[in-house]
């Protein structure tokens, strides 16, 4: 079997990931939470009790476990002629994009991001697109600059192939 | 090119087991939660019937689920699931009440990946899925080494045919 791709994301990933995951939590649980005012209706104490309800288990994962699965699996590495990526929360998904497929290669920083040093580098194929999320500033930025490149190249030798 | 002729290579000899076994546990668990939700609704609108007849139908309606899921359904669909690669393109067939047959030109595949989900990582199982800017399509249930080689193979093909447009 192929083994996996040779580089991880952040030190900071985890933090990252954690910190993005109580926003998104807080997020759906305050949608949820908006559901569960129509319980005062029927005993306004049950407020108290459904909201925690909510909270708790979102918090949960989204905070603890997502985080931690997240970071086992995602890993990345540029090839000769592929970008291998290996990537998944419950199942196991493990990608080679050709280098003459990349459209387009960007980095992106969040709001979170941005405090912690991190980025994410995405790249897209007509296919659809994939962020390699959570990397060193300079990682990301160095990556972007070699992907594209190496796909620039690529596509040159195709044409003078099909020439 | 084709002909008439369906695609040549099947999927693993653990599929049929491992087709039972991870519909057991998915239709089980939606099962358990459709029956969660309903007795909530039925205890909150006050239409709670006794525990006998909830029993009942929870028990009889899970042998049913797994009745069709579990012993019925995989081996039909399994009947017909081939692949093949051709000269210049994967050709696929699947499906049991509808039998399609899918060509994927190698110029138009823009990635190739697999996937390998909880239960198909017990059974040494995985899936193949070959992208193209009008979808996806799947080769699921082979042999891990059967399917690293597929994988590494339709990458091959992807990045080496070129397009006409």
């Amino acid at each position: 079997m192929r083994s996996p791709p040779a580089h991880g994301l952040s030190d900071n990933a985890l933090v990252v990931a954690r910190i993005g995951g109580v926003f998104t939590a807080l997020s759906f649980g305050l949608v949820l939470s908006i559901f569960s005012s129509l319980l005062a209706f029927v005993n306004p104490w049950l407020i108290l009790v459904a909201i925690p309800a909510i909270l708790a288990p979102l918090l949960l994962y989204y905070v603890v476990i997502r985080p931690r699965l997240l970071v086992r699996w995602w890993r990345y590495e540029v090839g000769e002629h592929e970008v291998y990526l290996q990537r998944g929360i419950i199942t196991l998904e493990r990608r080679l994009i050709p280098l003459v497929r990349v459209q387009n290669v960007d980095t992106s920083h969040g709001p979170i991001d941005r405090r912690f040093g991190v980025a994410s580098v995405t790249i897209s194929t007509a296919g659809g697109q994939d962020a390699i999320p959570l990397l060193d500033d300079a990682v990301a930025e160095e990556l972007r600059a070699r992907i594209n490149a190496r796909a620039q190249s690529q596509r040159s030798l195709e044409v003078l192939d099909a020439g | 090119m084709l002909g008439e002729r369906a695609p040549a290579h099947r999927h693993s000899a653990r599929a049929l087991s491992y087709s039972r076994v991870s519909n057991g546990v998915e239709m089980s668990l939606l099962w358990g939660l459709l029956v969660g939700v309903v007795s909530v609704a039925a205890w909150g609108f006050d239409v709670m019937p006794g525990v006998a007849t909830m029993l009942g139908v929870a028990v009889g309606g899970w042998a049913l689920v797994l009745g069709w899921f579990v012993l019925l359904l995989p081996p039909l669909s399994l009947r017909f699931r081939r692949y093949e690669l051709t000269d210049d393109a994967a050709y696929i067939q699947h499906g049991f009440i509808t039998r399609r047959r899918t060509v994927v030109p190698y110029a138009r595949i823009q990635f190739v990946m697999t996937q390998r989900g909880p239960i198909a990582r017990r059974f040494g199982l995985a899936t193949v899925v070959v992208q193209t800017s009008a979808g996806a399509v799947g080769i699921p249930m082979l042999d891990d080494e059967v399917a690293e080689t597929l994988w590494d193979r339709l990458s091959e093909l992807a990045r080496r045919s070129v397009d006409d447009l």
